[in-house]
């Protein structure tokens, strides 16, 4: 067996301690980084699922579903879409949500199997109000029914999706004008085409928020692999007297620096894994009002940064190693 | 072995002034002095851990202080074995892996179970240093030097951490090595006790290796 992996295995007591604080502090990185993860994509949620590349909206609203209004009629090659924000009333209790509409049939959002006036909402709306109850718009007094649920976020606002239909009862009821939000597809119009990821982006509040979210993940990721180069720095330190006899009779510093590197990368790696699994049960757990995201690739891609930086924190120290004074590691110099 | 005028200085100051020492195979010199004379810095550069400011340093015909760095690590796995005042062994690996570590550095071919039963530590083989008495670490510590059969085998205070009759143990240990086998031995001590073992005594006083004039 090799030497390092020797020293983990008979030093059990010792390695479990680093590879619990290894794991606290990926586990740490990730966890934060997936309800960063999570907020950010809460914001965008319903679009992003859509299944659609091009949005064309109203040459004035800047991107901005909420502010795009299309007089109908929408042409046939074309998917209307509605967007508003609304506040929904039930008894005492007030709730902000966003109506999204499709046309019943169309494939490109959740099954909309529903009669007028009935929508299906984010689970996270539920709570004061269940299925079944009615809720009505603050602002018209128009009534919905609640008939099930859908995953579905926009602004960090939960969705409610009902058909077009509903859509356009609401506008007859509100007394507001026939308009829709945007027509899905890519068929040339009058109107500004924009990609899905444009409109992301011109979400209220979006771009900030994710100028935020990396300023977060980098200080994150940043001070977690210092942190653990600097453990591994000192690890590494601590031993070099050992290391120094080693080298004093002859021991090649490639065998003392590979055991290093198999105890560092073993250690990183499994913690790394672990994290990977802990974040992902995480994910299954967090109740619906906290958004949580766990990105496979994020996580690995954390994982690798925190092993090859406590890496270069191992094998810093064994410079030193190349350049120490066998004899200081000994002691009684000048005796 | 020969050593020619070896000098060195530690923070700009002298600790040797011109040491000349001849030892022939089978002989056991012990090295005593008062504190801060000097007999690690010259054990050190016997042992090619440290270069002297001046001097030459032959073995059999070979000057060793030319050598490269990698030369110099060969020659301390190969033909020369240390035995330290504490035994400094690697805390997580047996008696057996313990010698087994710097013989698979090495092409000796000496069978360590010979050894250590030679040693007397036959029936601690899979026991890790926490489990071994001071003179046990210590004799581990002899047998690892031993290992690769090195023609040198220097010794800095190998009994200082041991009680008398253990510390008397290792010394007949490395006489014995001395004598049976034709190796050349120097041994630092302030111990007075186990001198008696040794073929000469010799002083360092002053950067100066003089025959004691009580042995």
């Amino acid at each position: 067996m090799n030497l390092g992996l020797k020293e983990m295995w008979r030093q059990k007591r010792k390695f479990s301690l680093i590879f619990v604080i290894t794991l606290l502090i990926v586990l740490l990185s990730t966890l934060i980084t997936g309800l960063a993860d999570g907020l950010a994509y809460d914001n965008g949620a319903t679009l992003r699922e859509l299944n659609v590349e091009t949005f064309q909206l109203a040459a004035d609203a800047d991107g901005q579903l909420t502010r795009s209004f299309i007089e109908l009629p929408t042409p046939d090659a074309l998917t209307p879409l509605g967007v508003k924000s609304m506040t929904l009333v039930h008894g005492t209790k007030k709730q902000d949500a966003t109506l999204f509409t499709l046309p019943k049939d169309s494939p490109i959002g959740p099954e909309l199997d529903l009669a007028v006036g009935d929508v299906l909402v984010d689970p996270s709306f539920l709570g004061d109000v269940e299925i079944g109850d009615k809720v009505h718009d603050f602002t018209s007094g128009y009534t919905f029914t609640i008939v099930g649920t859908t995953d579905g976020r926009y602004s960090h606002a939960p969705v409610i999706w009902a058909t077009q239909d509903t859509w356009e009862a609401f506008q007859t009821a509100s007394g507001q004008p026939a308009y829709v939000s945007a027509w899905l597809g890519n068929t040339d119009t009058s109107l500004a085409p924009m990609t899905k990821q444009d409109v992301v982006e011109a979400v209220p509040g979006y771009t900030a928020e994710q100028g935020t979210f990396t300023m977060m993940r980098g200080f994150l990721l940043f001070i977690g692999a210092f942190i653990l180069t600097a453990f591994f720095y000192m690890l590494t330190l601590q031993k070099l007297p050992e290391l120094g006899i080693l080298k004093a009779i002859g021991i090649r510093p490639r065998v003392i620096g590979t055991a290093l590197v198999i105890q560092v990368m073993t250690t990183v790696l499994m913690a790394s894994l672990l994290a990977t699994v802990l974040t992902g049960f995480t994910g299954t757990f967090v109740p619906d009002a906290i958004p949580f995201r766990f990105d496979l690739g994020n996580v690995l891609a954390y994982g690798a940064i925190m092993a090859i930086l406590s890496l270069i924190g191992t094998l810093l120290p064994l410079w030193k190693l190349r350049r120490l004074d066998a004899a200081d590691a000994l002691g009684g110099i000048g005796q | 072995m020969k050593l020619t005028n070896i000098c060195h200085t530690y923070d700009g100051q002298p600790i040797l002034r011109g040491i000349d020492l001849q030892v022939e195979p089978g002989e056991c010199i012990g090295i005593i002095g008062p504190s801060g004379s000097g007999k690690s810095t010259l054990l050190q550069i016997l042992g090619l851990l440290k270069r002297p400011d001046v001097g030459r340093i032959e073995l059999e015909g070979r000057e060793l202080l030319a050598a490269s760095e990698e030369e110099r690590r060969l020659l301390r796995l190969n033909e020369i074995g240390f035995v330290f005042q504490q035994a400094h062994l690697v805390p997580y690996l047996t008696v057996r892996e313990q010698l087994e570590l710097v013989q698979a550095e090495s092409a000796s071919k000496q069978d360590p179970l010979h050894l250590l039963d030679v040693l007397g530590l036959s029936h601690r083989l899979n026991q890790l240093p926490k489990h071994l008495s001071g003179g046990e670490r210590q004799r581990v510590a002899v047998a690892r030097a031993l290992i690769n059969r090195p023609r040198l085998l220097l010794a800095d205070e190998p009994t200082a951490s041991l009680d008398f009759e253990n510390g008397r143990r290792v010394m007949e240990l490395l006489v014995a090595e001395a004598r049976h086998h034709g190796r050349r031995v120097l041994v630092i001590t302030h111990d007075e006790r186990m001198l008696d073992v040794c073929d000469r005594v010799l002083l360092l006083q002053d950067g100066q290796l003089l025959p004691s004039p009580r042995h």
